[in-house]
């Protein structure tokens, strides 16, 4: 067994972990449920997490590798209670059917906002790709892209930034 | 899964390193897209590289040295201090699957795996790239892609790649049938300060024979607009092409689209076109 020691969503986690485990399993057994397991081969997308600020497929990764790093979920984005500019954008463009990529697509969204605050279409459908959804027909994402966008930038007015 | 792995170290150093990967059933591991996901059952020991001083890309007199652990979103976003010249690379690793994939994926991970359908090794192969490597005896040697990617396994790191900085221009194309797939074949272009045109064609099979330098077809690349040119062309391509078919395509249609990748890349530098990355 390693002690697995990093920061996940701005908290200390610690857990006894075995070299093979791959982060995403180790994220769902510290309770974080909101990253989904689904090809386990970097293909799907909807296991995307943030380490120290990169979008990453945590199913490829193992967790050892992340290790000392920082890491954020999609349990880390919401403030409190209530859900962030990105999660709020894709509930109201119903951009949610299944929700099982949704995870992964809303963690895209915020890394390519957090590069590129006044995306084109073009950006979003570039920042989506990789992210698989058999619901949606991606229409609706990509307009959750661009609401959040959106949002990110008024909130950042109002905020006077 | 993994079904014999029992130890993992971080060496900060090279030659800890070098000497931990010479363990039987010892693996070096990077970003892990591929690793994590195939050819790992049988790995005991796995060292991680992530500690090691091996990343960042700088210019070196009149070579630019890209660090192993230089990943390929690293790479693209590099584009315009690398470029128009070395603009081959930025495409082949733009072309790699999701953003994901590319954040993780590094250039050493792509060489190291030694097979023919990594895009940047096509590339590589096509700028005349020049490998770093340590040895197990600590030995440090510089080697060709092709060479390289053709030797005998023996424990060894790969430090870097170092590439000509005065490339004049430089493209790459490849096919696959959907973005997440290797590509079935690929091509690179690169032209030298010199005026010296070298091809490189990859995808012939999952193996480092499956990039190979197109150099009958690079001494014709110049003459394009010559009315027989392109018939010289593919003649010359497919002599030095090698035969690998599997169930995405035929050794005979991967040849020919090895020839029309190629051959599109010097017809488009042949009219000052704008570099492109090609079909996907």
């Amino acid at each position: 067994m390693i002690r697995f020691e990093a920061m996940v969503n701005g908290e200390q986690l610690i857990a006894e972990i075995e070299p093979h485990e791959a982060l995403t399993e180790v994220l769902r057994r510290c309770g974080l449920y909101g990253t989904k397991r689904g090809c386990e081969s970097g293909d799907c997308g909807t296991c995307a997490v943030l380490v120290d600020g990169t979008l990453v497929a945590s199913c490829t990764l193992l967790a050892v590798q992340a290790n000392g790093h920082e890491i954020t979920t999609i349990e880390g984005l919401a403030r409190g209670r209530e859900p962030s500019a990105v999660q709020q954008a894709y509930i109201d463009t119903g951009a949610v059917q299944c929700g099982f990529c949704t995870p992964g697509m809303v963690m895209a969204t915020h890394a390519l906002l957090s590069r590129n605050p006044d995306p084109t279409e073009a950006d979003a459908r570039q920042a989506l790709a990789g992210h698989l959804c058999r619901c949606t027909g991606y229409i609706k994402p990509i307009d959750a892209v661009m609401a959040a966008a959106a949002l990110v930038r008024a909130e950042k007015e109002a905020a006077g930034e | 899964m993994y079904l014999d792995l029992e130890d993992y170290k971080r060496p900060a150093t090279v030659e800890q390193c070098i000497d931990l990967l010479g363990g039987k059933g010892s693996s070096a591991i990077a970003g892990g897209t591929y690793l994590n996901v195939r050819d790992h059952e049988r790995v005991a020991r796995l060292v991680d590289l992530q500690a090691l001083p091996l990343r960042g890309i700088e210019r070196v007199g009149d070579a630019v040295k890209v660090g192993a652990l230089v990943t390929l979103s690293e790479l693209v976003d590099a584009a315009g201090e690398l470029g128009p010249g070395l603009g081959a690379l930025v495409e082949a690793a733009r072309g790699e699957r999701n953003l994901c994939t590319r954040n993780r994926s590094t250039v050493g991970g792509r060489l190291g795996r030694r097979r023919g359908d990594a895009r940047v090794a096509t590339a590589l192969a096509a700028l005349d790239a020049k490998l770093e490597l340590l040895a197990a005896d600590g030995t440090r040697t510089h080697v060709g892609v092709t060479e390289y990617l053709t030797a005998a396994a023996a424990p060894h790191l790969v430090l870097g790649v170092s590439l000509r900085a005065d490339t004049r221009a430089s493209r790459y194309a490849s096919f696959a049938p959907t973005v997440m797939e290797s590509p079935v074949a690929d091509a690179a272009l690169a032209i030298a300060a010199d005026g010296t045109w070298r091809l490189a064609s990859g995808g012939h099979g999952p193996h480092g024979r499956g990039v190979v330098v197109l150099a009958k077809a690079s001494a014709l690349a110049g003459d394009a607009h010559a009315d027989d040119w392109r018939a010289r062309f593919d003649a010359a391509a497919l002599d030095e092409l090698p035969s690998f078919a599997d169930d995405r395509g035929s050794a005979e249609y991967r040849r020919d689209l090895s020839v029309t990748l190629a051959a599109r890349l010097v017809a488009a530098a042949s009219n000052g076109a704008t570099p492109s990355g090609g079909a996907r």
